[in-house]
């Protein structure tokens, strides 16, 4: 109920988007309907093939053919369907209003540009800044970031760095011009724990300082867990559960959502005392067809119904739940 | 038959590879990978070795297979204390005669002296399971081919054999095998499978020998999290049923804790802090295995730190400081960590060993 008190920054509403290939088509997202609002962290968790790239494409506009984003799909980004500007308008938006960073940092950098001039491209195009001042504001952005000497490091290129601080630069080039929307695209899966921590603590500290919204992209539940305020768990292009994180952790609606939560080891747990919870089955590929539940081949607790009829998405209180078994 | 309750004896092994300089010159840098490691391991147990990418986790693993050739140590596997002990008494006698025997037993039972031919065959009880099971299976071979290539190579089974044999391992790693069905796995290619089973047919490979260890390189942290359960109880049960040791290699602490019995923490190249899991878990001491904790992010574990003392990143291998290597990112450093390096030391029950200058500083006045 809080939630509606605070200000929408970013609207999807029935997001389908989908492959066309020569045989077949596989929809990778399915009528996704969420909201992202202002100073949040959003996690949106899934396993291979759930879809959560996709959507974080999808909000860039940056599906290429075969995909397709349907006609009735919507993206309200400032009052306006962001799908439906043209390429110009949307390069507007893009490294200016909305950002992204991704997984893997070393190859996200063009390895013949300084590190600098890179981060002071956003700049240079959207701000109209010129080339010097744009230099001298990477090195401030790279301050802002925690890298240390960093008037020697703007002339580096990407290969000089380590991983750790490639990330902490590609952050910096993304926060240039301070953006409403940060997607992450699993910044953190190439990166030690150490070093992932350090990144967390970043993203953190400036999603407090500039009262960006963040959208974090993530296969590790553990990760969120004290990090995202609310939480989308996706399921084979679907959502199954929504949430504040707290609730979620403490109380999962979802089969699925408990069963991860049981089937990884948790601190203190021994293999002679303790045998892990096991999910049968395999993570489905989006071209597999299933009929009804899309968890029911693997789900304990799967009665008839599930086989036959999808449940809906259901709203109760602050969560939305896609189970039959929550509907009563 | 009196075997020994070690396994595997591990005794300063030290790895470095050389950098070219480019044209003829050598380059006298080198990477020092391995820093002096020792450890042990016992029968049917697993080890786990935890650390930072490029901490040498899996120059280790790949060094005690003898993949990479050891600069130096020895390594004992499945030998019996009484030829170990016999060698230690040789080698310390003066003698040349003595001296000219201690020669000859080293070369049949230390690993690393073992001659090309009983390399070959004592190698054969070792067994490797990759972190990524798309990389590790040869998407053009058949998956009864890739199960039983290590007896066929070592001319275990006969080709005739090859169908009988894969079926029962793919049956041991949980695999319907459906032997004579059109849609027999036999004879699929790696393609046809999902991650998950992928990585179940490496174990059955991996198990084809009936191995005494099996060095399982990070084997769960390419799969997705509802499979890697799957995966680890299956690795428990194979252990429990075939008697297999295993060093388990994760950067995941949760997992390691879970999967082992002791736990090795690597940092540079060195063992830094080795006990029982349990122990480790409950009692870190380095200052390294405490930051680890602190930043591993777990399911229940309560408010996370997000910036611990954590500036600076992990040492180049290069130039190896001379003293404690984790000396500019530690929290409790003192002058001495600076030029001496702590030696890994007793401290605690059960073996609980640590590298650490400051660990042994506050132990040693408050036990006495």
């Amino acid at each position: 109920m809080e939630n509606e008190l605070r200000e929408k920054i970013l609207e999807v509403k029935n997001l389908t988007t989908s492959f066309h290939l020569i045989k077949s088509s596989i929809t990778a997202v399915e009528n996704l309907s969420f909201s992202l609002y202002r100073n949040e962290i959003l996690a949106v968790v899934g396993e291979s093939g759930s879809g959560k790239s996709v959507t974080n494409y999808s909000i860039m506009n940056l599906i290429e053919p075969p995909g397709r984003i349907s006609d009735e799909s919507e993206i309200i980004f400032e009052d306006k369907n962001i799908l439906k500007l043209n390429e110009k308008e949307m390069s507007w938006i893009r490294g200016n209003r909305i950002s992204m960073i991704f997984q893997e940092p070393s190859s996200s950098f063009n390895q013949l540009f300084r590190i600098g001039s890179q981060i002071g491209e956003n700049l240079r195009i959207h701000n109209k800044t010129d080339k010097k001042n744009a230099l001298k504001k990477a090195e401030i952005l790279l301050e802002k970031v925690h890298i240390p000497n960093p008037s020697n490091r703007v002339l580096d290129y990407p290969f000089q760095m380590s991983g750790g601080m490639l990330q902490r630069a590609m952050i910096a080039q993304a926060l240039a011009c301070s953006p409403d929307i940060l997607l992450a695209d699993e910044p953190t899966t190439a990166l030690d724990v150490t070093t992932q921590a350090q990144i967390l603590g970043l993203i953190y500290e400036k999603t407090k300082e500039t009262g960006m919204s963040v959208i974090f992209v993530t296969h590790d539940l553990a990760l969120i867990e004290n990090f995202a305020d609310r939480i989308i768990i996706l399921y084979n292009g679907r959502i199954m559960e929504s949430g504040r994180t707290e609730e979620i952790f403490s109380n999962p609606s979802h089969p699925y959502t408990g069963d991860l939560l049981k089937a990884v080891p948790v601190p203190g747990v021994f293999k002679d005392t303790d045998r892990l919870f096991t999910i049968r089955g395999k993570v489905p590929s989006p071209e597999d067809k299933i009929s009804g539940c899309r968890y029911s081949p693997r789900c304990d607790r799967c009665f008839e119904r599930c086989l036959k009829e999808e449940p809906e998405l259901l709203t109760q209180g602050n969560k939305q739940v896609r189970c039959h078994l929550a509907e009563k | 038959m009196q075997k020994n309750d070690k396994i595997l004896i591990v005794k300063d092994l030290v790895k470095s590879f050389p950098l070219k300089a480019g044209g003829f010159s050598e380059s006298s840098d080198k990477i020092h990978a391995l820093n002096s490691v020792s450890f042990s391991l016992d029968r049917n147990t697993t080890l786990g070795v935890v650390g930072e990418s490029g901490c040498g986790k899996t120059t280790l693993a790949k060094t005690i297979l003898r993949i990479h050739e050891p600069d130096n140590g020895t390594l004992f596997f499945d030998i019996q204390d009484k030829q170990i002990e016999m060698l230690n008494y040789l080698e310390s006698e003066k003698e040349a005669g003595a001296q000219a025997e201690g020669k000859r037993l080293r070369k049949s039972i230390d690993f690393f002296s073992y001659p090309r031919k009983q390399l070959k065959k004592e190698r054969i009880k070792m067994q490797y399971i990759f972190q990524d099971p798309y990389m590790s299976l040869n998407p053009k071979m058949e998956i009864k081919d890739i199960i039983t290539e290590p007896l066929v190579q070592n001319r275990i089974i006969k080709k005739s054999e090859i169908e009988k044999k894969a079926a029962e391992l793919l049956d041991i790693v949980g695999i319907p095998s459906g032997i004579n069905g059109v849609s027999s796995s036999l004879s699929k290619y790696p393609h046809e499978f999902s991650g998950g089973q992928r990585q179940r047919i490496s174990i059955a490979r991996s198990i084809s020998t009936n191995p005494k260890l099996v060095i399982c390189d990070e084997p769960v942290s390419s799969l997705d999290v509802s499979i890697q359960s799957q995966i680890l109880n299956l690795l428990i049960d194979i252990q429990r049923e075939f008697n297999i040791t295993y060093l388990f290699i994760a950067h995941n602490l949760s997992v390691v804790f879970y999967m082992s019995d002791s736990v090795a923490v690597m940092y540079t190249g060195r063992i830094v802090e080795y006990g029982k899991s349990r122990e480790i878990y409950k009692n870190p001491r380095h200052p390294y295995t405490q930051l680890l904790m602190s930043v591993v992010p777990e399911i229940g574990k309560g408010k996370m730190v997000f910036k611990q003392s954590i500036d600076g990143e992990v040492p180049g291998l290069i130039h190896m400081p001379s003293g404690c290597s984790f000396y500019p990112r530690c929290r409790f450093r003192m002058d001495i960590c600076r030029y001496e390096n702590p030696p890994l030391e007793i401290s605690g029950n059960d073996n609980h060993t640590c590298a650490c200058h400051y660990v042994k500083k506050v132990q040693s006045p408050s036990s006495s």
